[in-house]
């Protein structure tokens, strides 16, 4: 169990394990995550998921959705994907051209 | 996982139409049928992957049944479902959203009518009340 920062992009919650953020900015609007392997975009930070079970993905989803995640869990009532921060979607990529 | 068997010779099936086509779904493998469920689109995904949506406080990925059986889209449906539904093989079987048009009736689909070449999902084809139906086997979604 652990917290996990919820972001909201395009209509889609997604999850990051809290202890993996570095640091927040904001660019031309849009709310910037840092991590120790790059940075992400998201529209608006929906909250922090305290203590948060997060259950596997599961074989249906893996079969028919080709971006790995850590997982899923529920957070006020929205489906939340909890990223796999070594490759996260191509959906959370951060605008900025200095990003790595 | 062993069908439910209403005699000797049938599996009892839910029988739900998804597009032009009519599927049997094997009871056993069905949980419960809802009003259709609002679902989050997942970027990327699969066109059979709907999204996520949430079923009694849990993620549920939820699969369009039309796209799963390459059935024709049919008219638009006047009160779609969601088939909730177990999926995989009995020792990680895991829940499912199946996106239908209708739900129709219960069926009994006598097993030694189940013909045709097993394609991964559907099992065969089989004749209910003179309408070919596929017959499926959710114990293979998300094994092709």
């Amino acid at each position: 169990m652990v917290d996990i920062l919820v972001i909201e992009r395009t209509g889609t919650c997604w999850g990051i394990e809290r202890p993996l953020v570095r640091a927040f900015g904001r660019d031309e609007g849009r709310i910037r995550i840092t991590l120790d392997s790059g940075c992400l975009g998201a529209d608006r930070v929906v909250g922090m998921a305290r203590g948060a079970a997060v259950r596997p993905p599961g074989r249906v989803l893996d079969r028919y959705w080709p971006v790995p995640s850590r997982g899923l869990l529920m957070h006020e009532g929205r489906v939340v994907v909890v990223i796999d921060p070594g490759a996260p979607p191509d959906a959370l990529a951060c605008a900025r051209r200095s990003c790595p | 996982m062993t069908p439910v068997v209403s005699d000797a010779a049938a599996i009892r099936c839910l029988l739900v139409s998804a597009g032009e086509h009519l599927c049997a779904v094997p009871l056993n493998q069905v949980r419960r049928v809802i009003a259709a469920l609002a679902s989050r689109p997942l970027p990327s995904a699969a066109p059979e992957l709907l999204g996520l949506a949430e079923f009694g406080g849990e993620p549920l990925p939820v699969l369009d049944l039309r796209r799963l059986v390459d059935a024709p889209a049919g008219a638009t449906p006047a009160h779609p479902v969601t088939v909730v539904a177990w999926a995989g093989p009995p020792t990680s079987r895991e829940l499912v959203g199946l996106a239908a048009d209708a739900a129709i009736s219960i069926a009994d689909v006598p097993a030694a009518a189940v013909a045709g070449a097993s394609r991964g999902l559907v099992a065969g084809e089989a004749l209910v009340g003179e309408r070919p139906v596929r017959v499926l086997n959710l114990e293979q979604l998300g094994l092709d």
